[in-house]
């Protein structure tokens, strides 16, 4: 079998027994009736590398970790089957992402006295990670109309400005 | 690549070769054997109860260097008319024991036996297979060991580091591991670079439950390297980087025997997510909460009462934003004003509050005592009998009596008492991940094969940057395998990239060596590398 294939296997083995995730939340904890009576648990929206995963309930009544704001990075614990919850505050934040794509360095063979090799080249940046502000009183009825999002209420904005969401 | 001795050096670019090889055995585990490590620093002594040239009884040698981190196996068999390798009861069953040292040297029958090299040095894996030919009456021992990349403590035995302080290079770190986790010394050691031009940028820096070899591979991922060991038992590091410089030039087809562009049905990574963490720590706000309170009592005497706040006793919190709240003032039972009650931040770790007594206090108190005395100054009315005039005489009862009232008032204008909360920010530090994406260009989104790499040992933007080409361009080169067949060549290693007058030139880096050692012939090294840009 090619390295790479068992490599690879060997990686998504690891990557599918790692249980804890690093995540971000990127809205203050609310109360949401996740099941079918009538109880209400704690959740919040969870950044997690470069994707948002919205409504992650919090596994645990922790004061600390409810009372949490937007951007504190927190731990969620991995299911067998792919639910994760937020299990606690963690020491890690996300950055920005920056995506690159490389022209890979090659010889082309012009004569064979003289070949010439195009070096390695780094083309268009992208910059990608989210901003989290509160709404401006302009942007309430742009976005929602007035009514919907409360006051105070937090955008998730894009790297370029754009608005994706509230909290 | 091997640095060999100038005697030997020539006899590699010649066809003319009178190729030797010897196959020594050590006892390593008897009392009073020396350790692998003698034998490396060439302390042991070759005349030795402990040592076994068993050339003679060789026959073919398969030496087969895998790369990727995986040990070298040499593999071999000992033939003899008597049962002296016999694992059982044979004469020397002691040098043929599971873990007993094996070293092959390779060498020229023309140069001194000094100069030769050594290519192999491992331990006997398993137990040796032996067989007992009638018809032939020969006795066969098979032996199979592995170089050092298979030692236990190095590759299964996790350990926790020392903490590295800020500032320390790389490579420091690396020989503090190789020297206290795998005990090497210094001779052990001597191969590998000391400075690596990277440092430590946070406080605390320690390796949990990482094996020596990983530990050591996740450092060297920061510089694009790997660590291994070579033929003669030393670490080596070795280059990742398929845009180093050509390690050996050959100008002519005269040792090639055979080059081809090998088929393969291999799917490489064409996208590397590299994430590192950030140099700087970064601050994330936690909910607003009292940082500290206080409670001041006030009093006329003192004009201005201040009181310095702190949130945490060891200035361990760091907090934003801070401002008062009075939860009592200290005008709340008094009609008029009474003071000032006032709050400044003085940095992230604390505050101060002043409370200052208003003027109207002072002419308050004042006054009443400046009364009081001018009042028990006024002297009793006494009342004489009708032949006399009226007499003033002073009463010092009643100034006594002043005096104590005067002491009330005091007591009554000190006892206001003002209760301030502090509410701030607090800041929680926390790292920060950094994220860098780099995939081939004009590879559309949907046949991107994504790799990640985690390294916290690289800390900014530009090394991810860095690192990330260099792990790109070597797995693009994964799906570009090339072999070549090539007369024995000893300088070779895995990781040189070497390039062959095939076409422009073909730049091959060296990925996995192969060779069979037989009496009398040279042997061919196969060499399997990928094509380097």
């Amino acid at each position: 079998m090619p390295r790479n294939v068992l490599r690879e296997l060997l990686t998504q083995r690891v990557k599918a027994n790692r249980i804890q995730l690093n995540g971000e939340i990127i809205s203050s904890f609310r109360l949401l009736q996740l099941g079918t009576n009538t109880t209400l648990m704690p959740v919040a929206d969870v950044r997690i590398s470069g994707d948002i995963i919205r409504d992650i309930p919090a596994a645990a009544n922790n004061k600390e970790l409810l009372e949490a704001q937007p951007g504190t990075p927190v731990t969620l614990t991995k299911s067998d089957s792919g639910r994760i919850e937020i299990t606690g505050l963690s020491k890690r934040a996300f950055g920005d992402i920056y995506t690159y794509k490389l022209k890979i360095p090659r010889t082309i063979p012009l004569t064979s006295a003289n070949p010439v090799t195009v070096p390695p080249t780094l083309i268009s940046v992208v910059v990608s990670g989210f901003i989290l502000r509160k709404i401006t009183l302009g942007e309430l009825e742009t976005v929602s109309g007035f009514g919907i999002t409360q006051l105070e209420g937090t955008g998730v904005f894009n790297q370029d400005g754009q608005f994706l969401f509230y909290t | 690549m091997r640095t060999l001795n100038e005697d030997i050096l020539p006899i590699m670019n010649s066809l003319h070769r009178n190729y030797r090889y010897k196959v020594e055995l050590w006892d390593i585990m008897s009392d009073g054997a020396p350790s692998i490590r003698d034998i490396i620093s060439g302390d042991a002594d070759k005349g030795s109860e402990y040592y076994l040239d068993v050339t003679s009884y060789v026959t073919t040698i398969t030496l087969e260097d895998p790369g990727d981190g995986r040990a070298a196996r040499a593999s071999f068999q000992l033939v003899d008319s008597t049962s002296r390798f016999n694992p059982d009861y044979g004469d020397n069953l002691n040098f043929i024991q599971i873990n007993q040292v094996v070293r092959i040297v390779e060498g020229d029958a023309s140069v001194d036996e000094e100069s030769w090299v050594v290519t192999f040095t491992g331990h006997i894996m398993g137990q040796v297979g032996f067989t007992f030919d009638r018809s032939r009456l020969q006795y066969i021992t098979s032996i199979v060991a592995y170089n050092r990349m298979a030692t236990p403590k190095y590759i299964k035995k996790t350990f926790i580091s020392n903490n590295y302080g800020k500032g320390i290079d790389y490579g420091d770190i690396i020989i503090d591991i190789a020297t206290t986790q795998m005990q090497l010394n210094d001779d052990e050691i001597e191969r590998i670079e000391t400075s690596l031009g990277k440092s430590t940028q946070f406080e605390a820096n320690s390796i949990v439950d990482l094996t020596p070899i990983e530990a050591i591979n996740k450092i060297l991922e920061t510089v694009g390297k790997s660590a291994d060991f070579d033929g003669e038992g030393k670490l080596r590091f070795y280059n990742r980087n398929l845009l180093a410089n050509d390690s050996l030039i050959y100008n002519n087809l005269d040792l090639i025997q055979s080059y081809s562009v090998i088929q393969t049905e291999t799917e490489t990574y064409n996208s590397i997510r590299m994430i590192g963490l950030d140099k700087n720590i970064s601050m994330v706000e936690q909910p607003q909460q009292v940082l500290a309170r206080a409670s001041i009592p006030v009093g006329f005497w003192r004009p201005s009462e201040t009181a310095h706040v702190q949130w945490s006793r060891d200035n361990s919190l760091v907090a934003i934003n801070t401002s008062m709240v009075i939860q009592k003032s200290v005008n709340d039972a008094i009609i008029g004003d009474f003071g000032s009650e006032s709050y400044q931040e003085l940095d992230e770790f604390s505050g101060v509050i002043t409370v200052n007594i208003s003027d109207y206090v002072y002419g308050l108190i004042t006054l009443i005592m400046v009364t009081l005395f001018s009042k028990a100054l006024i002297g009793d009315i006494v009342v004489i009998p009708p032949l006399g005039g009226i007499t003033t005489t002073i009463s010092y009862g009643r100034l006594l009596q002043v005096a104590i009232e005067i002491e009330i008032y005091l007591i009554l204008a000190t006892i206001s008492t003002g209760q301030y909360d502090i509410v701030g920010t607090p800041l929680l530090p926390v790292y920060k991940e950094i994220e860098v994406v780099i995939s081939e260009d004009g590879v559309p989104d949907y046949l991107l094969r994504e790799k990640e790499i985690r390294n916290d040992w690289l800390n900014t933007q530009e090394d991810l940057v860095d690192i990330g080409q260099i792990e790109l361009i070597f797995e693009n080169a994964q799906g570009k395998p090339r072999e070549i067949n090539i007369l024995n060549d000893l300088r070779l290693e895995i990781g040189d990239i070497i390039k062959i007058p095939i076409g422009e030139g073909i730049r091959i880096w060296i990925d996995s060596i192969y060779k069979v050692i037989q009496r009398g012939i040279t042997p061919i090294m196969r060499i399997t590398g990928y094509k380097a840009p």
